[in-house]
C-alpha cells in the first residue's frame, strides 16, 4: 500500500496532529470521521457499515425492513466497499501519531478498534457466506489458514495491546478472508 | 426402423456433447507493442515468452471437456480465455482436463494473468504492468516489468524481477523474490516463507509482513530509504551491507532481538524488549517488529 501517496490521508494526518484538544473519547469520533473522509472517494454516499453489509447481502432478504436490495447484482462492488472500509481502518491507524508515554489510551483504542473490526468482519462474512455456496475443497485449506491466523493475531493483540502493527495484520487477514470467500461465490 | 431412430438419437447426443479430446490450439492476433493481454486459464499451464513481433501467437492444447478458447479484442487489448462449461463443480463434478496454453507476446506488452490451479511460467518479458492472480498455481517468472503485482493463495512464487515497483503476496505459498530491485518492494504472506534478495541494489522502500511465515531479506538500503518488517510469530532475518547508514529500531513482545552492537532493552515489568541503534550516519530507517518471533540484523 502506498500510504504516503494518499493525499486525502495526508490532510487528515495534519488536522489530527494539530488538534491539541484531543482526548480519549474525542479521538474515537475523529477516527470515525477520518474513516468516512478516507472512504469518500472510494464509496460516495455510503459511509456506514450496516448499509455496506446490507448491500453485500444483495440477492438475499434485506437485513433491515424497508431497505431494498438489488437481487441480481453480484456482490463485487459492495465487497470492494467492505474491503475498502477495512483498508480505511488500516490507513487511519497508519497515520496515527505514536504516543510516547500515554500507552494506556493507545492500548484501549487499539483494543476497541480490534473488537469493532472483528464485529464488522463477522457481519460481513455472514452476509457473504449466506449468498455464496460452500467453499470448494481447493479453497478450504486457505480459508482455515486465514481463520487460524486471525485467531492468532487476536490472541497476540490481547497480550500486547500496544502493538499497532498487529491491528494492521488483523485488518489485512480479514480482508483476504472476505475476498477469498467472495471469489468462491463468484466463480 | 428402430435402428434408424437409435442412430439418429446417438447422432443427436454426439452433436451436442462437448469435445472429449484435447484440442490443439494455433491462433495469432495482431497486438501493439505496448498493448495489453489478459490471459485466463483455470487449470493446466500458462506459458508466456517474448518475441519481436507485434503479434500474439497462442499455441498449446485445450483440455478435455473445455467449452472453447475465447480470443477477443483488438490491437490495444486482447483477451485470451479458456472457457469452461457452466456446470463445472456442480452435481456433474469436474470432468474437464487441464489446458496447456502457450503464448508468444510482444516484449513490452502489459500482462494480466489469471488462474485457479494452472501453473504460470513467464520468461523474458518487459511489460509496463505485470499482474498475476492465482489460487494454487505455482508461479515462475523472470522479467523486467515497470511494475509487478503477483498474488497467490497457496501457490509458490519464484520470481526474478529487475524492477522498481514490485508487490508479491500469498496466503500460504512461499515467496522467493530476487533481482535488481532498486525502488519499492512490498511483500506479504500469512504463513508462507518470504525471501527477498535485491542483488546488492539499494532499495528505496521495503515493506514486508507475515503472520507466521519466516522472513529472510538480503538487501541494501538507499540513503533515506526505509525498511519495515513485521511478523506475529515468524522469524525475521535481515542481511544488510557493512556500510549500512540507517537508524535501526526493533521491538518484540516475547521474541529475541539481535543487532550488531545494539543493547537490547527489556521492559521493567512484564515481557517486551526493544533496541535502537544507529549505523553510519543514520541516513535510512529500519524497523523490525514481532510479537513472539525472533528478529535479527546482520551486516555482511
Amino acid at each position: 500500500m502506498n500510504i504516503e501517496h494518499d493525499s486525502d490521508g495526508q490532510s487528515l494526518t495534519d488536522s489530527l496532529l494539530n488538534d491539541s484538544r484531543l482526548d480519549g473519547s474525542a479521538l474515537d469520533d475523529r477516527t470515525r470521521w477520518a474513516l468516512r473522509d478516507l472512504r469518500r472517494d472510494i464509496a460516495p454516499g455510503r459511509d456506514l457499515w450496516p448499509q455496506v453489509a446490507a448491500r453485500i447481502a444483495a440477492g438475499t432478504p434485506a437485513i433491515d425492513a424497508g431497505r431494498t436490495t438489488s437481487r441480481n447484482r453480484p456482490p463485487v462492488a459492495p465487497l470492494a466497499l467492505a474491503a475498502s472500509l477495512l483498508l480505511a481502518v488500516g490507513l487511519a491507524w497508519q497515520f496515527w501519531p505514536p504516543m510516547q508515554s500515554a500507552t494506556q489510551p493507545t492500548a484501549r483504542l487499539i483494543q476497541a478498534e480490534a473488537h469493532a473490526m472483528t464485529r464488522e468482519y463477522d457481519a460481513a462474512l455472514r452476509e457473504v457466506e449466506a449468498s455464496a455456496p460452500a467453499a470448494t475443497a481447493s479453497r478450504q485449506p486457505a480459508l482455515r489458514e486465514l481463520d487460524r491466523s486471525a485467531a492468532q493475531i487476536r490472541t497476540a493483540l490481547a497480550r500486547d495491546p500496544d502493538a499497532r502493527f498487529l491491528l494492521e495484520r488483523l485488518r489485512h487477514t480479514y480482508s483476504l478472508r472476505l475476498a477469498l470467500t467472495q471469489r468462491a461465490a463468484l466463480s | 426402423m428402430f435402428r434408424h431412430q437409435l442412430s439418429l438419437a446417438l447422432f443427436a447426443v454426439m452433436a451436442s456433447a462437448p469435445s472429449f479430446a484435447a484440442t490443439p490450439i494455433d491462433q495469432t492476433r495482431p497486438l501493439d507493442p505496448r498493448g495489453r493481454i489478459e490471459i485466463d486459464n483455470l487449470k493446466g499451464r500458462i506459458q508466456v515468452r517474448a518475441w519481436n513481433r507485434n503479434e500474439v501467437r497462442i499455441t498449446g492444447s485445450l483440455g478435455e471437456g473445455v467449452e472453447k478458447l475465447v480470443v477477443d479484442g483488438d490491437r490495444d487489448h486482447l483477451v485470451v480465455r479458456v472457457q469452461y462449461p457452466k456446470h463445472i463443480g456442480a452435481w456433474r463434478g469436474d470432468r474437464t482436463g487441464p489446458t496447456d496454453l502457450q503464448l508468444q507476446v510482444p516484449l513490452q506488452a502489459d500482462l494480466e494473468i489469471d488462474s485457479v490451479s494452472a501453473d504460470i511460467d513467464v520468461d523474458g518479458v518487459a511489460p509496463g504492468e505485470f499482474n498475476i492472480d492465482t489460487v494454487s498455481g505455482n508461479v515462475v517468472a523472470a522479467a523486467a516489468p515497470k511494475s509487478a503485482d503477483i498474488n497467490s493463495v497457496s501457490g509458490d512464487l519464484q520470481v526474478t524481477f529487475n524492477s522498481r515497483d514490485v508487490k508479491v503476496e500469498t496466503v500460504s505459498g512461499d515467496v522467493r523474490l530476487q533481482g535488481r530491485l532498486d525502488g519499492e518492494v512490498h511483500g506479504e504472506t500469512v504463513s508462507g516463507a518470504l525471501s527477498i534478495d535485491s542483488r546488492s541494489q539499494r532499495l528505496r522502500k521495503l515493506n514486508v509482513a507475515t503472520v507466521s511465515g519466516d522472513t529472510d531479506l538480503r538487501v541494501a538500503l538507499a540513503d533515506g530509504g526505509e525498511l519495515k518488517a513485521d511478523t506475529v510469530s515468524g522469524d525475521i532475518r535481515v542481511s544488510l551491507p557493512k556500510n549500512l547508514s540507517a537508524q535501526v529500531t526493533g521491538e518484540s513482545f516475547s521474541g529475541d532481538l539481535r543487532a550488531p552492537g545494539a543493547k537490547i532493552e527489556k521492559e521493567e515489568f512484564g515481557p517486551g524488549s526493544s533496541f535502537r541503534q544507529r549505523y553510519g550516519s543514520g541516513a535510512g530507517e529500519v524497523h523490525l517488529e514481532t510479537f513472539s518471533g525472533d528478529a535479527e540484523i546482520t551486516l555482511n
